[in-house]
Formats: C-alpha cells, sequence, structure tokens
C-alpha cells in the first residue's frame, strides 16, 4: 500500500511539475486534471473539517464538559447558518446580516484586543527583560509609530525619508524571509517527489 | 604418582622407593647390586662443588665419623651375631661395663644400651632392631609407640606425614638391604669413584665395604685413647673435649659456625651424632673445653632425672655454664640419639625423650639411650626403635610432624643462623651412594635455619589462631600437643579439606627434603587461602558524603512546592489591562463619536500607490477584472478602507466588470459588505448591480493549486466564471492582510506571464494590503511583479484624499485611527518606563534581600 501511494504521489508530482516545463497539450491536460482533483479533494477535506468540527463539540456536550452550552451554540448556528446558505445563497439579506452583524465584529473585537494585548505586552516588556534587543525593539515600535500616526501638524519633517530607511530593514528581512520559504518549498517539493517525505501518509 | 608393582609380592609401591616396602624386595634392577654382578661406576663428583656448604660440612663429619667407627671396629673383635654395623661397635663397648668411659661418652650412650649390656636379652633387642628392618609388618607388642604416631598422623598434614613415612620406609629399606648386601659380599668391595663420593671413600672403616683400615687408624685410637684417660680424671667433664668445636678433626674454619647451633637450648638432637665424632683428645684444645662442658652438662643434666646415677655425674661447677639453664626447659639432650636408619622420629625431641646422664657403669655405651617410656614402666625399645619398627606401608601422613615437632621445640631457642650457598643447588639424593652412618650425619649434624625460623615466623603470622605455647618449658608439652605453627595450619587445613590437596611432582631442591617428591603441597599453606573478610560498612571520603548531601539537597529541592507568586502583581496586571482598554474605548469611542476630521493627510503619494494609479488610468474600458477577496473578517474594515479608493477609482475610470473570488472561506460573505461599504454597490453610490456589473464567483479552494487551476482555467476553476481564459481579465486586484497567501498569486501569475509574456505582458497586478502584510509584499513591489499596491491605512488616506476623498472610509477612520496611535504610543512610552524603573527597583530589592 506504501508504494501505491508513494508511486501515485510521485507520479502526479512529476507530471505536473513537467507540464511548467515542457509545453504539451497531454502535460497541460493532465497537469490541470491533476489540479482539478486537488482542488475537489480541498474542497472536500474543507467538507471534512466543518464535520468533524460538528462531532467534536458535539462529543463535548455530550460528555458535559467545560463550555459544552457554547458548543451547542457552535453547533445549532452552523447548521441553520449552512441551511439558510443553501436555501437562500450568499446574496440573501439574512446572510448579509449574519455576516455583517455577527462574524465582522466579532473578529474586529478580536483585534482591538490584539491591540490593547501588543501594548500592555509592549509596557512590560522592560519590566520582564531589560536587555538591548528589547530596547532596541521598543524603541523602533515606537518609532515606526510616530512616524506613520496622523498628527495635527501632518507628516513630521524628515519622517518620509526616516520611514523609508526603516523599511529597508524591513524590506530585507522581508526578502530573506521569502527566499527562505521559497527554498523550503522547493526542497519540500522535491522530497515529496523523490519519496523522502510521505505527507499523504505510508511513513 | 606411578607406582612400582614388586616382583616378589605384586603390591603397588611408590616409583621412588627402590625396595619393597611389603617385602623389601628390591623393585628396580639397578637399585642394588646383586650376586654375580659387578657394580657400576657412577660419576658424580661432578656434583659435589655444587653441595651446599652445610652439606658439606656433614658429609665431611660423616666421613670422619666412619673413620672413627671404622677405627674403632677393627680396635675390637667384632660381635659375630650382629650386623656388622657402627650400632653393633656401640653394643661391644656397652658389653665391656668394667670400662671406664668418658662423661660425653656416658652422656651420648643411651641407658638402654647399658640394660642391654647387663641384661642379654637387652643385646638382642639391638639384633631385633635391624632384624625389624627385615620385617615388613610392624611389631604388634608395641602398641604405645604405634598409639602416639598415629595419634599425631591424624591430626599433621598430609604432606608431612607422607614425608617422614617415605622417609622412613626409605631408611629402613635402605638398612636392611645394605646390610643384607654388605653381609653377604664382604669379599666384593664395591669398586666407588674416588673422585665422586671422596667421603665415602674416606670412611672405608665402614663395616659395609670391608675396606682395608686407613692409615689413620693409629690417630684414631689415640684420641679415644686419650678420651678414655680424660674421662678418669673426676673433675673434668668427660665429655668436654668431644665437643670442643676445635677439636673436631677436619673442622677448619667452618667447624665453629657450623657447631654454633649446638650451643642452642633447643637444639635438635641431631646434634648426638656429633658426640662419636671427636677425632682428637681434650688435651689438643683445653682452651675450648670449659664452655663446651657447660653446655653439655646444662643440656644434658638438667632436666634428666630419670638417671639415678646423675648426681654422681662429677660436674666442674666452673663449667657447668648456667647461662643456659633459664632458657632451657627443655629435655631435649644434644647427646639424643637419632636412629641410623633416619628415622625422624627421634627429632620429636621435647620431654618425650630425655636421656639420663649414664653411670660410670653405662658410660661403656656411648649410645645408650633411655626413653622416658621406659622409666614410666614401658618396654625397653627406645622411641626411635619403635619408630622405625611401625608399619612399613606408605608414606603415612603425619610422619614428618615428629621431626617438626622438636625443631618447634628448637624455635623457641636462639637458633644460630647457618650460612647457606644462595646459589645452592642440591645434587640429587642417591640413597645408595649414602650409608645409613651418611643419612644419620645428614639430619643429625646441621639443620639448616629455615626449619628453625619456618617455624617463628609460622608462629609470628598467627599468633591468635592458636594460644602461644609455652616456650619456657618444654615439658608443659604434651606428647599429643602439636605445635603451634602445625595448629596454624589446621584451621587453613580444615577450611580446604574438601578439596584434594594438590602436590607438587616436582622434586625438592632444598633443605633435608630434597630429592623427594610430592612432600610440600603445591597449595599455599597458612592464611592465603582463607577468605578475607569483607566489611559490610561503605568507604565513603569526607568529598564523596558533601557530594552525597549536595544531591540529596537539589533531590529534596526538586519536591519542594514553590511558593506562588504574590496575588498583588496578578492584580495589578489586570487593573492595567482595564485601563488600557477603558483608555482606548473612551478615546476612540469619543473620536467616533465626534466624527472628527481634522487631523491633515500627506498628499505625498507613495511610489506603489503612485504605479498603481497610474495602472488604472491605462485599463481598457468596461473590461473585467479580476479582484480577490483573500482577507477574514477581522480586517475587513480596514481592507475595505485600504481596497476603497482602489476600486472606487477603477470603478469610476473604466466601469470596469467586477469579477470576485475568494480564496478565504468567508470571503465570499464580505464581497457585498465591500461593494456597499465602498459605496460601489450602493444606490446613493455607483450602484453596482449583482451579475452585471460585479460577479462573485466564490470561494477557491485549493490554495496554490487552486490558484494555479484558476489562472489555467477559469471557467474549469469557478463554474461561475465567464472568461473562459484568465487572459479574458483585464487586471488583477488582490485585497489581502496575509503576505503567504498574497504571495501565490504572486508567483502563480508570473509563473504564467512568463511562460506566455505575450499573452500576459501586459495584465497588472495590483494589490491592497493590510498594514501587517505591507513589509512581506513589499519586496515584489520592489521587484514589479506587482505592478502596485497601496499597503495600510495611512497610504489609502492619501489615495482616497487624491481620489477627491472618495469614498471617505478612509478620511473617517483617519482622526480615530491618528488618536489611537497617539495613546497607544504614549502608553508604550509612558508605561515602558513605569516598567522599566519599577523593574530596577524590583531586582534591587531582590537583590538587598539576597
Amino acid at each position: 500500500m506504501r508504494v501505491i501511494t508513494a508511486t501515485f504521489a510521485i507520479a502526479a508530482g512529476i507530471l505536473v511539475l513537467l507540464g511548467y516545463f515542457i509545453d504539451a497539450d497531454a502535460l497541460r491536460y493532465i497537469g490541470s486534471l491533476i489540479t482539478d482533483w486537488a482542488i475537489i479533494i480541498g474542497a472536500f477535506a474543507a467538507l471534512i473539517g466543518i464535520i468533524n468540527l460538528i462531532f467534536v463539540h458535539m462529543e463535548k456536550f455530550r460528555t458535559r464538559q467545560t463550555g459544552g452550552i457554547y458548543s451547542v451554540l457552535l453547533v445549532i448556528s452552523l447548521i441553520f447558518t449552512t441551511g439558510f446558505g443553501l436555501l437562500l445563497g450568499p446574496e440573501n439579506q439574512f446572510m448579509r446580516l449574519a455576516m455583517d452583524a455577527i462574524i465582522v465584529p466579532v473578529e474586529s473585537a478580536l483585534m482591538a484586543i490584539l491591540v490593547i494585548t501588543l501594548i500592555y505586552a509592549s509596557i512590560r516588556l522592560l519590566r520582564r527583560r531589560v536587555d538591548l534587543m528589547s530596547i532596541i525593539f521598543l524603541v523602533v515600535a515606537i518609532l515606526v509609530l510616530i512616524l506613520v500616526m496622523p498628527t495635527p501638524v501632518g507628516q513630521l519633517p524628515g519622517a518620509q525619508q526616516l520611514l523609508d530607511f526603516i523599511n529597508t530593514f524591513s524590506r530585507g528581512g522581508a526578502r530573506g524571509l521569502l527566499l527562505g520559504i521559497a527554498l523550503g518549498t522547493l526542497l519540500t517539493g522535491l522530497r515529496v517527489l523523490f519519496g523522502i517525505d510521505r505527507p499523504y501518509g505510508g511513513n | 604418582m606411578a607406582g612400582l608393582q614388586c616382583p616378589n609380592c605384586g603390591k603397588e609401591n611408590p616409583d621412588f622407593l627402590d625396595n619393597c616396602q611389603f617385602c623389601q624386595t628390591p623393585l628396580r634392577a639397578e637399585s642394588s647390586v646383586q650376586f654375580g654382578e659387578s657394580p657400576v661406576k657412577k660419576h658424580t663428583g661432578e656434583l659435589e662443588p655444587i653441595l651446599p656448604q652445610w652439606l658439606k660440612d656433614v658429609r665431611q663429619q660423616a666421613r670422619e665419623s666412619a673413620e672413627e667407627d671404622a677405627a674403632e671396629e677393627a680396635a675390637k673383635p667384632k660381635v659375630s651375631n650382629e650386623p656388622p654395623d657402627l650400632l653393633a661397635g656401640l653394643a661391644a663397648q656397652a658389653k665391656d661395663e668394667g670400662e671406664e668411659v668418658p662423661d660425653w661418652l656416658a652422656g651420648i650412650n643411651p641407658p638402654e644400651k647399658t640394660s642391654e649390656a647387663e641384661k642379654p636379652s637387652a643385646s638382642g633387642s639391638i639384633s631385633d632392631f635391624f632384624a625389624q628392618f627385615e620385617k615388613s609388618e610392624p611389631e604388634p607388642e608395641l602398641p604405645r609407640v604405634e598409639e602416639e604416631p598415629a595419634s599425631q598422623s591424624a591430626e599433621m598434614p598430609v604432606w608431612m606425614s607422607g614425608s617422614t613415612d617415605s622417609a622412613q620406609a626409605e631408611s629402613k629399606d635402605e638398612l636392611s638391604e645394605w646390610f643384607t648386601q654388605a653381609s653377604m659380599e664382604e669379599s666384593k668391595p664395591v669398586e666407588i669413584e674416588s673422585n665422586e663420593l671422596g667421603w665415602i671413600n674416606d670412611a672405608t672403616t665402614l663395616p659395609s665395604f670391608n675396606q682395608p683400615e686407613p692409615a689413620k687408624e693409629p690417630e684414631d685410637l689415640s684420641w679415644l685413647h686419650a678420651l678414655e684417660d680424660s674421662t678418669k680424671k673426676p673433675e673434668q667433664p668427660s665429655s668436654a673435649p668431644a665437643f670442643a668445636p676445635d677439636s673436631l678433626p677436619g673442622a677448619g674454619a667452618s667447624m665453629p659456625d657450623d657447631l654454633n647451633w649446638l650451643n642452642q637450648p633447643g637444639g635438635s638432637s641431631a646434634t648426638a651424632f656429633e658426640a662419636p665424632v671427636p677425632t682428637q683428645p681434650e688435651e689438643q684444645s683445653p682452651e675450648s673445653a670449659p664452655e663446651d662442658l657447660s653446655w653439655l652438662n646444662s643440656l644434658g643434666g638438667i632436666e634428666i632425672p630419670a638417671s639415678p646415677h646423675e648426681a654422681a655425674l662429677p660436674v666442674s661447677p666452673a663449667d657447668a655454664l648456667d647461662w643456659l639453664t633459664p632458657q632451657e626447659g627443655q629435655t631435649i639432650s644434644p647427646f639424643e640419639e637419632k636412629p641410623a636408619e633416619s628415622n625422624l622420629n627421634w627429632l620429636k625431641g621435647g620431654g618425650q625423650e630425655t636421656l639420663i646422664n649414664p653411670t660410670p657403669a653405662e658410660s661403656t655405651s656411648p649410645f645408650t639411650k633411655i626413653p622416658t617410656g621406659a622409666l614410666d614402666g614401658g618396654d625397653a625399645v627406645p622411641d626411635w626403635l619403635k619408630s622405625a619398627t611401625e608399619e612399613p606401608s606408605m608414606p603415612a601422613p603425619g610422619a614428618l610432624s615428629d621431626w617438626f615437632k622438636d625443631d618447634d621445640a628448637a624455635a623457641h631457642s636462639p637458633l644460630q643462623p647457618v650460612p647457606i650457598d644462595p646459589n645452592f643447588i642440591p645434587a640429587p639424593m642417591d640413597a645408595e651412594s649414602l650409608s645409613n652412618q651418611d643419612i644419620d650425619s645428614l639430619f643429625s649434624v646441621k639443620l639448616p635455619d629455615w626449619m628453625s625460623e619456618s617455624e617463628s615466623k609460622i608462629e609470628g603470622d598467627a599468633p591468635q589462631q592458636t594460644p602461644a605455647i609455652p616456650a619456657s618449658s618444654d615439658e608443659s608439652l604434651a606428647p599429643v600437643n602439636l605445635p603451634s605453627w602445625v595448629q596454624a595450619m589446621r584451621p587453613a587445613a580444615s577450611a580446604v579439606v574438601a578439596e584434594p590437596v594438590s602436590m607438587s611432582e616436582e622434586a625438592e631442591r632444598e633443605g633435608p627434603l630434597a630429592g623427594l617428591q610430592g612432600v610440600i603441597p603445591v597449595a599455599p599453606i597458612g592464611s592465603s587461602r582463607r577468605p578475607k573478610a569483607v566489611s559490610l560498612k561503605l568507604q565513603a571520603s569526607n568529598e564523596q558524603q558533601s557530594a552525597a548531601s549536595i544531591l540529596e539537597t537539589v533531590l529534596a529541592g526538586e519536591t519542594t512546592a514553590r511558593a506562588i507568586g504574590a496575588q498583588s502583581i496578578v492584580t495589578s496586571q489586570r487593573i492595567l489591562r482595564w485601563v488600557l482598554s477603558g483608555l482606548f474605548l473612551i478615546v476612540l469611542s469619543a473620536m467616533i463619536y465626534m466624527r472628527t476630521q481634522n487631523l491633515p493627510i500627506s498628499t505625498d503619494l507613495p511610489a506603489s500607490v503612485r504605479s498603481a494609479t497610474s495602472i488604472i488610468t491605462r485599463l481598457p474600458q468596461n473590461s473585467s477584472i479580476l479582484i480577490v477577496i483573500d482577507y477574514e473578517p477581522a480586517l475587513a474594515p480596514e481592507l475595505e478602507a485600504v481596497s476603497g479608493p482602489l476600486l472606487d477609482h477603477l470603478v469610476l475610470t473604466t466601469h470596469a466588470r467586477l469579477v470576485f473570488i475568494s480564496t478565504s472561506p468567508s470571503g465570499a460573505g464580505l464581497v457585498n459588505r465591500l461593494l456597499l461599504n465602498t459605496g460601489i454597490s450602493s444606490p446613493a453610490g455607483i450602484n453596482y448591480q449583482p451579475g452585471t456589473n460585479f460577479v462573485n464567483l466564490g470561494y477557491l479552494p485549493g490554495g496554490a493549486s487552486g490558484v494555479r487551476e484558476f489562472i489555467d482555467a477559469p471557467s474549469i476553476a469557478m463554474p461561475g466564471a465567464v472568461e473562459a481564459a484568465f487572459s479574458e481579465y483585464a487586471a488583477v486586484v488582490v485585497l489581502t492582510d496575509n503576505g503567504e497567501s498574497g504571495r501565490l498569486w504572486v508567483e502563480q501569475l508570473v509563473a504564467k506571464n512568463q511562460a506566455d509574456a505575450g499573452y500576459f505582458a501586459f495584465q497588472p497586478l495590483l494589490f491592497a494590503a493590510s498594514a501587517q502584510a505591507t513589509p512581506l509584499l513589499q519586496p515584489y513591489v520592489d521587484s514589479e511583479q506587482i505592478n502596485g499596491m497601496v499597503g495600510g491605512l495611512a497610504e489609502a488616506a492619501r489615495y482616497e484624499f487624491v481620489n477627491n476623498s472618495r469614498p471617505g472610509i478612509a478620511r473617517i477612520y483617519w482622526d480615530t485611527f491618528g488618536a489611537g496611535m497617539v495613546l497607544g504610543v504614549v502608553m508604550m512610552i509612558f508605561g515602558s518606563l513605569w516598567s522599566l524603573i519599577a523593574g530596577l527597583r524590583a531586582r534591587r530589592n531582590a537583590a538587598e534581600a539576597g
């Protein structure tokens, strides 16, 4: 069974990869077909995830665990939303209300809490650890906020130049991070193609 | 050990025996000279130089004694019914009662001889003694003699008894053989090479060889007569000149050393054979006479009460050296007689046998000995004779114990060490080449110091194992008592009694046991085989104990619960959070409620924004624009404010058809919100209608694969897409709050453009990103893979300001955004300073508290 799964995985990867380098209709078709299968599998994976979420919370409610009532509310909300979405469609007014009145405010509130938490962490930083990197981190964060924040006098003189200078470091770090991600992705793909890594199971 | 089978009786005999121990039949053809055979010359002279000095001295003395005996034998008529032996001559002298004998000879003479001289049966006892050697079975009428060795042998180590018996049997066989051959071969002298056994040739007076008397005979008679004359003097001890070291014939420089052991109080009775050796009269060495007489008196006369004639002995007070008396509690007399057949029982010494000083009548037989058993009413046979008459069986255990028992007694006396040549290589003991007298002299003249020292060493090594035997008195030693060194060995022997004692197969090369095999066990003797006591107490040093205590402390600290932090800290943290939240709520609510737009907005657009506006203005009219919704509802307000000016500018400029596709599951529900908040779909705004002006394709699953598939075939990936090819989209606008997901679109689109540059060369890719995703996407903007990007609310406010403040979302947020940032920055600054000071104070307090 391991050999079969590995064979399918490696063959699919090689065929899709060849479609990038070889301009052939057959390879393009095969690549497109395999990609469609991947999209379908991904969609079913999301559906399976939703079903698993329902079972987990139902089990939590059945075993009378702490917060079980919230699990019941989640499951009920999920069922009603899914049902209404399938019946009414996403463009329905009720569905818009569910999004605008529930989802967005809740998640936005979480972002507001995040803001409070970050400010609190920055305040407590020097109490927990006083070293050079902590001070630099805190000073740079405060400086960037000062440079980008709206002021009654508009942008501070020399703020844009100083901000571009600081962004140089952020851009350099971002490039390095992206290069690292690209190399990691390449290596992961090769390992999957050579059968070293088997995320599909059988390892 | 391979045995030899007797050709006569067929019994098994040890291979070291020449004659059968049962029937005395020669076991080897070469062991004796048979009738009609001529003796074979044996060249052993080359071994003479390597003999130890003590053995040389012994041999020399044996020659001299043999000469003296031969001289006496020649001077007196032989007794026809006795074997021609040295003892026979002594017996003849014993019969001469009227002849006066010097005191030293009287002291030497066993009382038995005198009794034999008086009684006809006594002389027969001597002949019986020699006749016993012809017997193969021990005399049954000697039970006492048999009991004592038996009891001793039962307690003695095996190796000792074996050696003793073997020596006994060996000597007995030799004597019997020798006697028989000597009596039968009187006319056939044995030819012995002069250079080999010169001392034997010198001792031509041995009756066994019947060699003509040498010229020394008159000289020997002269010293004997001189001795007789000296004994007639009442003031002078009779034996004094005989034991003067200087008076001994042939006594060179080594003689004084050799005879030093004679002065020892516990000296073994082997010195008894020194007595008949003198060859010079006492007049020749008058200066040494007093000393010799004194020790002889001390040794011989102190503890011998058996003889009633002892009191009559003329002992000179000046010559009776009393310095030896306190040390000598022993009954051993230096004149204690050793049997001629080298029976080692004569070495028993101690109190078992005591010699009485001969009476004047007894002095005619110098070798007369009276055992204590005889005095107690026992039979008249001396111990050494009784020992000789024991069963001639295989070497019995414990036979040598008698030998060492005397040595035990001797160990209590200050023995003089006998020098032994370190290069000593003993010559093999040839029983045939030695006469019985030689053997006697061998064991009588000198004892190596190791015999005397070994006992003292053993006693010193194991003093706690056996009670110390009082050395002051030999009489305290019962006949059955074992010497201390033997008792010290018994626990070790009993500990390994189950093990068969392995006997050394090699012949002994040193000492009196030279030439004997299997006498000394290979296994170590003494405490070396005892199991060592192992202490059960842990031997730990101070460092180890301190380390153990530290480890114990550490382990105890691991199991001790730590004190929970103070509650006040938690309370202060919670209060701080509530304070922060309250401040932000109050300030931001006030700013939102006031809807102030007082804070100025810069009109200087960033380059990426300028590029985006430039691209939008160049897009074709009424084209399809792909709008990718790739953000979560939490960041929807930010993205709506950021993308509002871009979308408003796009719609107003190109009147494009908007095709929405979402790579986030909740993105599909955010499309209408976006269009409403940006005013695109609102009736008061642009009033875009769904299906006509914009299309929501929904969620695109599959991540990168889905993007790849949608780029390849939009209608296949998303059935609601009306565009058959991705190239039908005039531009792609990605609204993202995540750099990773936005990166997927960049990578897939660029790869498609490189593959088909002609088709996708002018398809712009614009990004509207949140402030947190902008730094990660900025490299793609710098590399122009992203043609234009609006990042964050600050750029959006500028873009909106340039876009005639449309849709105005950014501007509404701008004052509140500014107030919140200022509040945040201020709180961070002052909070950090307060935390820094508080932290330093807490650390200082902690340092002070230790």
